[in-house]
């Protein structure tokens, strides 16, 4: 590699020609527009206003036009579980969602959901507060009523959210949703990549486990993304 | 009226954000005003306007579903002092709710249909929703939550939603105390405790080591451990203290007074850290697009942050930044915030205060300027916005770029635009602000006469070289002919006058190169804009030249050739950011560079009229770790006593931010950092969040 070998600069008080390179020099008046893109595009021709002006609106419309962000196809699934008087945990719902989906880059709350397929984490979200009731405090009552009255439900159900992409490309019967509960939260708990039950063995105790996702149960536009996938996979 | 829904907060894309549903039951149509006044005031006027919710608004989606009841009023059920049901009067609602005013049956409960009828309405309008709000058309206290709804009446205020909030979405504990004892372990929630160990405490890196542990002892108790400091605040000041989670003893919570206790107070410290490390991700907050500015005109610079579809605007009090405004998605007026949003900060109405002109010319079928000013509460609002186009320009486009300047010297500042991209020729325009608006006043097709031909890659710099109060322009140009350029063009007021053209050189210079880059400032504090160039690419060695304006040309004052005395060697990536550090009415540089050196360096060069002297600081700034990533603001957050003649301010300080961290340097008489602040702004009374 070469090195740059550049010139020193005249001291101050020395004559400079200055060092011209390609192209034209300035001349006294400008050249003639070019064409770029080739069409000559140019602005309307400018025209002298009047100083005075038209009072604002006091709240102008709506501005309009706003670009799409999100890339056709970009989503998520939104599938609900019903966690049962039995602990037993099952799909019954799902949708699909037009969306960027963010990884959530941290874990808090009461509860926390884990998406995986064998050690890849699909996706995981908190839930702040789950299977439980409680009436608002009576400020006017009794004693006894002066604090929440709390309700346990004997059935919850909560909602998972999973990268459409990576739903359609897993093997499904291999796929586990795990709710824990927050036995002891920690200030800071950063989601990591390994898998929750690695991370914090101490902090979160598994309440009920979903194991497959039934593909019946899917939304349709993932299903015709996995039929894709499938068909290409044989080519 | 058929069922609908409103989003009245449009914060993201729902997968990136957390999304709110409101339901309204047992309003009929002649309520929906009603119901729609309630959401406004209660949810976005109340919760989402106060503290943490009010500061964080951008994480958040907000829907208001409109369900149209058929009848007035929810169904209403008594029960007799056993809990059998004494009475039920059934309503034509949509959600079919029934208020029973019962604290034991939490208030109100689901009538036969509800469960679907909630489900049917958030799977049709509200698909993604994270959390329901549930209002029931019922004007007595109540309400019951839970499981990821929160079900209110029309008569419940909003700090009571804003507690249930706490529990609902924060996932926090009762503070406050009821009765007996609690004898179990370890609470999961994040603000209550049975450990009295300080060194083990999950809230004590909050608490001063002053701060007697525990704080206050026995029932439910106040600071009663020594005597409580006269500056403690019973809200914000950490601690440990007995009673909470209902009951009276066993158990502490963190400070005396907190929003999980009493419903009034702001969320504590940590309930509030709690719900902003949670929320973080979803706020899209980032310290990247940070700009300096004095909105409320004493003197010391305050900063707007823009993240994505939202800002925000903190206070300088001469040593910290507290928040004032928050906006998501819009200010009225109305501007809609969007990523690819500039800001051009000015006093547009010469009040003594900033404003804000806002540019886009990607996000939007059309480009759009806006003319943000002063709401009278500390906020922004529009006060003007040109859509597409302002008459005489011809169109906005996406590659305009405006400088601010006051070019007609009436003391309202006014904005140039220069677009070499766009078009088959370059533009410049002079947008005169009229106070509240702006007015294109002058447009220069393909040239400023004298110069010979505006180019794609002009690059214009704002300066009232002429020492009349008229800011005036420089334009360089190194790429587009066979020599380099500089003009000088005087503003009249209503027009540009070439006074001077240098063509490949300035005398003492030595010759114009391509990658000269220029900073404008009065370096000899005669009132006249100066140059300073500096150029590290073209020669053998960097160069930095100081260049005096007479007013109508420029004249060498003094030529760095490899370093300025006190900086160790120039090098070729030094950037520079012109300010007045000393306060001496002299534009000053501050120095950076952390490309060509082992570690990074942080310099002040010091104008004495015609020549420069130098100091610097490497890697450190305080705690602040300088690096590759930073960017800095010249400002003046101390204000008070530095302000040079001329009406013109000092900027002895920095801001200096990156994408999580934003930090107050201090610049004179020596680098020191003020205050430092990780992801969020926020001064804790002891601690830090990190």
């Amino acid at each position: 590699m070469s090195e740059r070998s550049l010139p020193e600069k005249p001291a101050t008080d020395a004559p400079v020609s200055p060092a011209k390179g390609k192209g034209a020099s300035k001349g006294k008046v400008a050249p003639r527009p070019q064409r770029i893109r080739g069409t000559l595009r140019l602005k309307t021709k400018a025209t002298k206003l009047a100083t005075s002006q038209a009072a604002a609106p006091e709240r102008y419309a709506d501005q309009t036009g706003l670009k799409r962000t999100t890339s056709r196809g970009e989503g998520y699934v939104r599938l609900r579980v019903r966690v049962g008087e039995d602990g037993g945990a099952s799909v019954v719902d799902s949708h699909f969602v037009e969306s960027t989906l963010v990884q959530p880059s941290a874990i808090f709350g009461n509860f926390v959901y884990e998406v995986t397929e064998g050690d890849k984490r699909l996706h995981l979200d908190s839930i702040p507060d789950l299977g439980v009731f409680r009436s608002f405090v009576n400020p006017e009552g009794p004693l006894e009523e002066r604090q929440h009255h709390m309700y346990e439900l004997k059935t919850y159900e909560f909602d998972v959210r999973v990268p459409a992409r990576d739903i359609a490309a897993a093997v499904l019967s291999k796929v586990v949703i795990t709710l824990y509960r927050m036995k002891e939260a920690r200030a800071a708990m950063p989601a990591g990549i390994q898998p929750l039950h690695v991370q914090y063995q101490r902090e979160l105790r598994e309440v009920a486990r979903v194991e497959g996702v039934p593909a019946k149960i899917l939304p349709e536009a993932v299903q015709r993304l996995r039929g894709n996938q499938k068909l290409s996979g044989r080519k | 009226m058929p069922d609908s829904v409103t989003q009245i907060r449009n914060a993201g894309p729902v997968g990136s954000k957390r999304n709110l549903a409101i339901l309204g039951d047992g309003f009929a149509d002649a309520d929906q005003t009603t119901y729609n006044n309630w959401v406004q005031n209660t949810v976005l006027g109340g919760v989402f306007a106060n503290d943490y919710f009010y500061e964080d608004g951008s994480a958040w989606n907000i829907f208001r579903v409109n369900l149209t009841s058929n009848t007035s009023g929810v169904s209403q059920r008594t029960y007799n002092a056993d809990g059998t049901i004494a009475s039920t009067t059934l309503k034509d609602t949509a959600l079919g709710m029934i208020f029973s005013g019962s604290w034991s049956h939490c208030w109100m409960e689901y009538g036969t249909g509800t469960e679907t009828a909630i489900q049917n309405a958030l799977k049709k309008w509200v698909p993604d929703y994270d959390f329901v709000l549930i209002i029931l058309n019922e004007p007595g206290y109540g309400g019951c939550g839970g499981g990821g709804r929160a079900h209110v009446t029309t008569g419940d205020g909003w700090t009571v939603i804003a507690h249930e909030f706490g529990h609902g979405l924060g996932g926090l504990a009762d503070e406050y105390c009821n009765s007996g004892a609690y004898t179990s372990g370890e609470p999961g929630a994040v603000d209550l405790t049975v450990n009295t160990d300080r060194s083990t405490l999950k809230w004590g890196n909050f608490v001063d080591p002053t701060t007697p542990i525990p704080t206050g002892s026995g029932n439910c108790s106040d600071y009663n451990q020594g005597t409580k400091p006269a500056t403690w605040d019973d809200n914000q000041d950490v601690g440990l203290f007995e009673g909470g989670g209902t009951k009276n003893t066993g158990i502490y919570r963190p400070v005396i007074n907190c929003r999980m206790n009493s419903n009034t107070p702001p969320y504590c410290t940590i309930c509030y850290t709690s719900f902003k490390r949670q929320y973080d991700t979803y706020t899209g907050h980032t310290f990247l697009r940070c700009y300096a500015s004095d909105f409320n005109g004493d003197g010391r610079s305050d900063v707007l942050v823009h993240s994505g579809n939202s800002i925000q605007t903190f206070r300088s009090n001469g040593s910290q930044l507290d928040l004032i405004f928050s906006a998501v998605e819009r200010v009225p007026g109305s501007w809609q915030f969007q990523p690819n949003d500039q800001f051009f900060i000015g006093d547009f109405n010469g009040d003594g205060k900033d404003e804000v002109a806002v540019f886009n010319g990607v996000d939007w079928i059309m480009p759009y300027l806006g003319l943000l000013e002063d709401d009278g509460s500390g906020g922004l609002r529009l006060t003007a916005r040109y859509d597409g186009d302002i008459p005489g320009w011809g169109g906005f486009a996406k590659n305009d770029l405006f400088y601010v300047g006051d070019f007609n010297g009436d003391g309202k500042q006014d904005l140039f635009v220069f677009n070499g991209a766009d078009w088959s020729m370059p533009y410049v325009g002079m947008l005169r602000s009229n106070g509240s608006s702006f007015t294109c006043i002058e447009r220069f097709d393909g040239d400023i006469p004298g110069w010979g031909g505006l180019a794609k890659n002009d690059k214009l710099y704002v300066g009232d070289y002429s020492g009349n109060g008229k800011a005036d322009l420089f334009i360089f140009n190194g790429d587009d002919w066979s020599m380099a350029y500089v003009g000088m063009f005087r503003s009249t007021g209503t027009d540009l006058q070439m006074t001077a053209r240098y063509d490949g050189d300035i005398p003492g210079w030595g010759g114009l190169a391509r990658h000269d880059k220029l900073y404008v400032g009065d370096f000899n504090g005669d009132g006249k804009a100066d140059l300073y160039i500096f150029n590290g690419d073209d020669w053998s060695m960097p160069y930095l030249g100081m260049f005096r304006s007479t007013g109508t040309g420029l004249q060498m004052a003094h030529r760095y050739d490899g370093d300025v005395p006190g900086w160790g060697g120039m090098a070729r990536h030094d950037q520079f950011f012109p300010a007045d550090i000393n306060g001496d009415g002299k534009t000053d540089l501050f120095a950076w560079n952390f490309e060509d050196w082992v570690t990074e360096y942080l310099g002040r060069m010091i104008s004495g009229g015609s020549s420069l002297t130098a100091s610097f600081i490497g890697d450190w700034v305080g705690e602040w770790n300088l690096g590759a990533v930073d960017r800095f603001e010249p400002c003046n957050f101390q204000g008070g006593t530095i302000r040079p003649p001329r009406g013109a301010r000092g900027k002895p300080d920095l801001f200096v931010h990156n994408q999580d961290w934003f930090g107050m340097i201090r610049g004179n008489p020596g680098f020191a950092l003020q205050k430092i602040y990780y992801r969020w702004i926020h001064n804790y009374r002891y601690g830090r969040n990190w």
